[in-house]
């Protein structure tokens, strides 16, 4: 899957910069401001890369430097964004770190003996993490700890930050910042991945059962898509529309909530690998999708479209972490094997794709 | 799977609390001379020796798949994946199951995880006894039974208690509900660690079955007092002539789907008509792993060996229905 003979050299050789470290990337992130992007990995170390090298009459390219610093004593098991253009990081030490380069990491919560495996950061300074069924929510003048009815699988903010879905065996929790209340959405099977829509209309779970749940929130109506090979733990959500992108398969899966009967929408595009796609993260601006397969390999594709160009070969381990930056002119990624890039994605490479 | 990663061995420590799971635990941790991940449920008799030793609150899920005994555990996949994250720190893992757990959902977690699957195979389930007690275990409680059929390998322990006839006694009763479990005596937990460890207990192409099983027909067992009904038995067959491919494969998927609750586990290597290689296959409930395996050689006598544990299995009925699999005498 190296990419046909003759065909453009990858992005990440023209645009990018690529970097190896001895331990599997476990979440990479863009600051929501400033162009940086972070890397958490393995071993415990956090790394941030960028902004992009822009010099006039040239295309813009990756950073030269990667700063390394070493946060956790285990591995880093979570990474978050935060409001203020830093990061949240969550170890296996049981801590909780806020890390505004270059200032080192200020220890926001130490649970001794707890696995923080997710975090997640929502508006108004409000953060959430989460370890087996216990969740910590805290904002500027609270602090709730919850216990829920199962383990939790994944935490997303909505894109207001006001609302907080948390994963679990037999449904979601979606906790309100408002009134520090909870409801639950009921869905079996086991759940483990969620996402968004733009617009905060959608909610996207990923299921241990090789399916994909979806609520429509407005009037709580629920979808299920499956007949996935494997296991939909990365999901995506369109700029515009409602179209959802996951992996699971050999191509990238997507579902479109707007037609009548969206579990009749299912397309596939993307280069049909022989191994599975581990990642996707679609265009915050323009109808393309990044996907990342389970060999390394990293493509741009968009949907109803044969064409797609490599931004990374194959051979480097699978795809584990895979994300754009707020402004979609450049893409982060990692593997499992410690390979990571950061690569500028100029405006004439997303001419290719319609706007979404 | 990436090429020339290979995967993590997991090893699955069962057994009744006092039986000596935490001994056995610590002498692998001292006597392997290999760094180990440990995950333990309880904090039992004593300290676990383990650098890494990680504490998960046991999490029995079912999944959503059509099939109520497919149950994962939510700690350990959670736990398991946070130590992928950590790879190359260990050469592999071990699970101290609870005194009480069924080791179908640690087993099924490895199988029903993509993340997992690609990257730890469980390696065999090590089923510790008390050579005094187990016995009574065995009659009293389901889960003694259960315990023991998943294993690969059994440890009687405490042998310098028990007399010769309890240790024959508790082997005869360990062959005839799991032939194909290694038996290991043991004294303190003290037993050769290359008994225990690189068995490929799950791997199709290492699957071995004894050569003449237990007679298939159901014996009479003296039924203790007390005794559940739904007796757990173990049913082996030997078929001489090769079995019809699609009747047989139907008759495979037919079985795990309307018994997979009941059966335990099952294991066979089948001559099929036509097919120069060993069909091979092993499951645990209604998860079936299958598949061509090498050729048969030309020494071997091509007959199909099959064995199935479960409750309430019907031995003669599923010889009938297997038979009728058989091609017809030429």
């Amino acid at each position: 899957m190296n990419g046909p003979p003759n065909a453009l050299p990858p992005l990440v050789d023209l645009l990018g910069t690529r970097w190896r470290l001895d331990a599997p990337v476990v979440a990479v992130a863009w600051a929501r401001r400033g162009g940086r992007a972070a890397f958490a990995f393995g071993d415990g170390t956090v790394a941030f890369g960028g902004p992009f090298v822009v010099r006039a009459g040239q295309p813009p390219r990756g950073p030269r430097e990667l700063n390394r610093i070493p946060a956790h004593d285990g591995a880093c098991l979570a990474l978050a964004a935060d409001g203020e253009g830093g990061f949240l990081s969550a170890g296996d030490d049981g801590r909780l770190l806020g890390i505004v380069p270059p200032a080192a990491p200020v220890e926001l919560a130490n649970q001794p003996g707890e696995w923080l495996d997710h975090v997640a950061v929502g508006a108004r300074g409000i953060h959430a993490c989460a370890s087996g069924r216990r969740l910590w929510i805290r904002g500027p003048d609270f602090e709730d700890v919850l216990t829920l009815a199962s383990g939790v699988t994944a935490l997303a903010f909505d894109p207001a930050g006001r609302t907080l879905a948390i994963a679990g065996h037999g449904g979601v929790e979606l906790w309100s910042a408002a009134d520090r209340s909870r409801r639950r959405l009921e869905a079996p099977g086991y759940h483990r991945a969620l996402a968004w829509s733009p617009d905060g209309r959608f909610l996207a779970s990923g299921l241990q059962e090789n399916a994909v749940c979806c609520w429509r929130l407005g009037d709580g109506r629920r979808f299920v898509f499956d007949g996935y090979p494997g296991q939909p733990r990365a999901l995506s959500f369109a700029a515009r529309g409602h179209t959802l992108a996951t992996s699971g398969g050999p191509r990238v899966v997507a579902w479109d909530l707007d037609r009548p009967r969206p579990a009749d929408s299912r397309i596939e595009f993307g280069y049909p690998g022989r191994v599975p796609v581990s990642a996707v993260a679609w265009h915050p601006g323009r109808g393309m999708v990044a996907a990342g397969y389970h060999n390394g390999a990293v493509l741009l594709c968009r949907p109803g479209s044969d064409q797609h160009l490599f931004v990374q070969g194959s051979g480097s381990g699978p795809v584990t972490a895979l994300a754009w930056a707020a402004d979609g002119s450049g893409l982060a990624l990692g593997t499992q094997q410690g390979e990571l890039a950061m690569v500028a994605i100029p405006p004439e490479i997303l001419s290719m794709a319609r706007a979404a | 799977m990436s090429a020339g990663v290979s995967r993590l061995p997991v090893t699955v420590l069962t057994g009744f609390l006092g039986a000596g799971k935490t001994t056995l635990l610590n002498h692998l941790l001292r006597e392997s001379g290999r760094r180990y991940a440990v995950i333990v449920n309880e904090y039992g008799e004593i300290g676990i020796d383990g650098e890494l030793v990680v504490g998960a609150e046991e999490e029995v899920l079912e999944l959503n798949n059509g099939c109520i005994c497919c149950k994962v555990r939510g700690d350990l996949i959670r736990v398991v994946s946070g130590l992928l994250k950590r790879r190359g720190r260990f050469d592999g893992i071990l699970i101290e199951t609870t005194g009480l757990a069924d080791p179908a959902p640690v087993v099924q977690s490895f199988m029903a995880d993509d993340e997992i699957r690609q990257a730890a195979r469980v390696d065999g389930v090590v089923c510790v006894v008390d050579a005094c007690h187990f016995l009574a275990s065995l009659a009293r409680t389901r889960e003694a039974g259960v315990q023991l059929a998943h294993a690969s390998t059994v440890v009687i322990n405490k042998v310098e208690m028990a007399d010769e006839a309890t240790l024959a006694a508790v082997e005869a009763e360990i062959a005839r509900l799991n032939p194909s479990a290694t038996v290991l005596r043991s004294a303190r937990g003290a037993v050769p660690v290359e008994a225990l460890l690189d068995q490929g207990a799950y791997e199709l192409p290492r699957l071995e079955l004894p050569a003449s099983p237990a007679p298939a027909r159901p014996r009479y067992v003296a039924v203790p007092q007390g005794r559940h009904t739904d007796d757990l038995e173990c049913v082996s067959m030997v078929l001489d002539r090769p079995l019809e491919r699609s009747s047989f494969l139907g008759w495979l998927q037919r079985l795990v789907a309307e018994r997979g609750e009941k059966l335990l586990r099952t294991k066979g290597i089948v001559a099929l008509a036509g097919a120069d290689r060993r069909f091979v296959f092993q499951g645990v409930h209604m998860m079936v792993d299958s598949d061509f395996d090498r050729p048969w050689r030309s020494e071997e006598t091509r007959d199909s060996r099959l064995v199935f544990i479960g409750h309430g299995l019907d031995g003669v009925e599923l010889r009938a229905s297997l038979d009728a699999c058989q091609v017809p005498w030429p």
